[in-house]
């Protein structure tokens, strides 16, 4: 089996057949909470990537040699000293009022499952440049996702994408209301899982090749 | 040979369309008892509502590439509920989005008729009411008024606080028995009028439609509760319990959104603890809610809880019988 091919699977397994927010459920309360405006949406998936990718290599390098009670804590303490970064990046050269609207979400990102899954699961060691990919994967499956439900939640609440004015009239601002959120999400794991349905041959093939 | 049946698999041998044609019965004789007294326009919301309704669910079919299942009259009936739980008032296209909502969301997706977890009316009217409360608690005072215009409400309309906006802000509900008898409460167009409501219950509990061990102990729930925590000055007992069963569409959502045959649990002991816990659930919302009436979100809550309560009934029951063949075994030793 050729070492691009696995890598790829990978990828688009953490990406979109085993979506880490539509199939696995992870990471929802920043997306419910704090995706409202498309500008929270890609500075919260950056952040992911910044924190996720680093965590990923540590523990792909040494977290087979390390007992599994100490491997939590550390990759927490990473994540949390590497977000404490991102938020000072943010405040500093960025814009510090999209800070204050993140409130608590970016804080609380470096506790999200999605590490504890990605971080501390999957990438333990597993080769680099998989946890790497596994990493781009999962922060892209979660990027995309967060950026559409607050690309539609925007364009209802606001009328603008990215602060930019559409010439749209109608608002509909309950829309920032959580419930929203999880009625989007819904739709959305309902058209994955009938694509999954409609491409589950393809799947299971690779299934075994990621066992492998 | 096989029988093809069709949704929802209930075990009773009586057939959908006629479970619906009983509800759409009871509905009819409300939604007629209505234009009495607003004139024409609640029908209108109505037949817009219902429309809605239909129209969405072939727009589901057509996107599940299946034959329509408009006639089996689950679209038409969840339509009508959600036109009878508006005010007169409200304008036409927000009975439409709560059906459209209902349709395309609650119930196509889980896979149609028979298959939905949640109560589609109930939901058309919960997102209506967290969206847009003013236009679905503005009802129009029921004599004072005389036929409402079909289309342009003027400002001149007079208004009138609802027996369970009064109940809210802490004041007594004022209304007298006759009110009640000649539907003069303000409210939905659907549920003011308690003494057809009352025959509707009694109508669908002998056809067997719906089931008096879910509404009894909702009322009676509801009852015990308005006795021990009564709003409002005066604190007479009857005139709390009088107060709180009439206001709102408390009865309206027991007899036609509790009894739900998809919705709500099978077991009769099943039934009775979700009809107490939706009792429970109606009067807490009153209480602490944020809206004077929260029937459609008490309703959506205890639906989540009716298949649990089937599974743990399933499991008493095997767990009984077992100990009973036990206990005959052993006497025969």
């Amino acid at each position: 089996m050729k070492k691009g091919y696995r890598t790829r699977r990978v990828f688009l397994r953490a990406f979109a057949t085993e979506n880490v927010v539509l199939v696995q459920g992870l990471g929802m309360c920043p997306i419910i909470a704090a995706g409202t405006t498309l500008q929270k949406a890609v500075a919260l998936t950056v952040c992911t990537l910044a924190v996720l990718l680093p965590s990923s290599l540590l523990m792909s390098a040494i977290g087979k040699k390390m007992s599994p009670i100490l491997r939590a804590p550390l990759y927490t303490l990473l994540a949390m000293a590497l977000m404490v970064g991102c938020a000072w990046v943010m405040t500093t050269y960025i814009s510090p009022e999209l800070y204050a609207s993140l409130y608590v979400f970016l804080p609380l990102m470096a506790v999200n499952t999605l590490f504890t899954y990605h971080a501390g699961g999957f990438s333990v060691g597993r080769q680099p440049h998989l946890a790497v990919t596994d990493a781009l994967g999962t922060s892209c499956g979660f990027g995309v996702v967060i950026c559409i439900v607050a690309i539609l939640r925007e364009i209802a609440v606001y009328g603008t994408v990215w602060g930019k004015a559409l010439n749209i009239e109608a608002r509909f601002p309950e829309a920032a209301y959580p419930y929203a959120a999880i009625i989007l999400l819904g739709l959305m794991a309902a058209f994955l899982q009938q694509m999954r349905l409609k491409y589950a041959q393809i799947l299971e093939d690779e299934e075994e090749i990621i066992r492998e | 040979m096989m029988h093809e049946t069709r949704a929802p698999w209930i075990s009773t041998p009586k057939r959908q369309e006629y479970f619906m044609l009983d509800v759409q019965i009871c509905l009819t004789a409300l939604l007629i008892f209505s234009c009495f007294s607003y004139g024409w326009r609640p029908a209108l919301l109505t037949v817009f509502s219902i429309l809605a309704a239909v129209g969405s669910e072939l727009l589901g079919n057509a996107l599940r590439h299946q034959r329509p299942t408009i006639f089996d009259g689950t679209a038409m009936v969840t339509g009508t509920v959600i036109a009878l739980l508006m005010s007169p008032l409200t304008p036409y296209w927000v009975p439409m989005m709560a059906s459209a909502f209902a349709i395309l969301v609650v119930k196509i997706p889980f896979g149609g008729a028979g298959r939905n977890v949640f109560n589609p009316a109930a939901a058309g009217v919960a997102l209506v009411t967290q969206c847009f409360p003013a236009y679905v608690f503005t009802y129009p005072d029921a004599t004072a008024n005389g036929s409402l215009p079909l289309w342009e409400i003027p400002e001149t309309i007079i208004t009138k606080a609802s027996p369970a906006a009064e109940l809210a802000a802490g004041a007594d509900a004022t209304f007298s028995f006759a009110q009640v008898i000649w539907g003069e409460l303000c409210g939905p167009i659907g549920a003011t009028a308690i003494f057809i409501l009352i025959a509707a219950a009694a109508f669908l509990f002998i056809r067997r439609t719906a089931s008096v061990w879910t509404v009894i102990p909702y009322v009676c729930m509801c009852t015990l509760i308005a006795i021990v925590f009564p709003r409002g000055t005066q604190g007479e007992i009857m005139h709390s319990i009088a107060a709180e069963l009439c206001a709102g569409y408390l009865l309206f959502a027991g007899i036609f959104l509790l009894t739900d045959p998809v919705t709500s649990p099978k077991y009769p002991p099943a039934k009775v603890v979700y009809g107490l816990l939706a009792g429970v659930t109606v009067m807490l919302l009153r209480h602490v809610g944020r809206f004077e009436e929260g029937a459609a979100f008490a309703i959506l809550l205890v639906n989540v809880i009716a298949a649990p309560l089937d599974r743990g009934c399933w499991y008493l029951v095997g767990y009984w019988q077992d100990r009973q063949s036990a206990r005959k075994r052993g006497g025969a030793k």
